[in-house]
């Protein structure tokens, strides 16, 4: 659907210069109306979609070939190893949204946890604690 | 002379266990050329009764995508306060993730299991793509992974 915004939008454009022109002659009343609307239209449309390249339907949770796909057509991460920085921060991290089954304890939160050296490591027995993760990526 | 010999003993009885219990312990991952995006990856833990011990790190930040995780996500609900201050970025098709923890000694050659699980947008989901046991015998063992990881070494 939104593919035909751009093509509405400058077809609207383009009207409003051929009836700019028309309103020069006699003409009825019911066609400089909708003169008055298409430019009012071109004026109101979303020009920007003409350049944006991609569709926005935000479906950062879809699922692809099986896998996850969280940012729809986009291709500009292939060596992706920062996941943290796309801006598709959607409704997952608000508070109070319950990811955990009944009986579990630290649930009832999607937000993102805490990256390391940020907090201490949990408390499961498996850390010494006070001590931090050292971590390196090549 | 005696009282300090006395108090000597007893500070090195005291702290002497507290160290003998703590390893630092590397996971090397090298994952595989799979050309797709950065992967999440879980490692945990489970015990010898294969119950879920823990979570020793998670690669990628965002918990909406930890569904993607299956067996870690199973195990623990997707809770978050599992992975606080053990979460770092993803890891790129081609990469190394050097991970360095101080873990308790008691987890080797006690019938523990570390899992690894691996996600990519747009691809399949790989529950266990790299299973090792903990045990004297696959330190510094290179273990093969099953789709996204090529492998885990874990060393002391």
């Amino acid at each position: 659907m939104k593919p035909a915004f751009p093509l509405v939008a400058l077809a609207a454009a383009l009207s409003t210069s051929v009836f700019g022109v028309l309103t020069a002659a006699p003409i009825d009343a019911p066609l400089q109306a909708r003169a008055a609307a298409a430019a009012e239209a071109a004026q109101s449309a979303p020009f920007i979609l003409l350049a944006d390249g991609h569709d926005d339907d935000d479906d950062d949770e879809s699922w692809g070939f099986g896998g996850w796909g969280h940012r729809g057509g986009h291709d500009d991460d292939d060596d992706d190893d920062d996941d943290d920085d796309d801006d598709d921060d959607d409704d997952d991290g608000r508070a109070g949204a319950t990811v955990c089954p009944a009986g579990q304890t630290g649930c009832g939160r999607a937000a993102s946890p805490a990256p390391a050296g940020t907090v201490e490591p949990p408390a499961n027995g498996l850390f010494t604690p006070g001590a931090k993760p050292q971590v390196q990526l090549n | 002379m005696k009282l300090l010999n006395a108090t000597l003993a007893l500070t090195t009885a005291l702290t002497a266990p507290g160290l003998a219990l703590a390893t630092p312990v590397t996971f090397t991952t090298q994952m595989n050329s799979y050309g797709g995006d950065g992967a999440y990856l879980a490692f945990y833990v489970t015990d010898a009764a294969g119950a879920y011990a823990g979570s020793l790190w998670m690669a990628g930040g965002k918990a909406k995508y930890y569904k993607h995780l299956p067996g870690w996500y199973a195990a623990t609900g997707g809770d978050v306060g599992q992975v606080d201050g053990i979460t770092g970025a993803s890891v790129g098709a081609g990469r190394s993730l050097s991970i360095t923890l101080d873990l308790q000694d008691a987890l080797f050659d006690a019938g523990y299991v570390l899992h690894v699980d691996a996600s990519v947008e747009d691809m399949s989901d790989s529950a266990d793509d790299v299973v090792i046991p903990l045990t004297s015998a696959t330190i510094g063992q290179a273990v093969v992974g099953r789709r996204y990881v090529q492998s885990v070494t874990v060393s002391k």
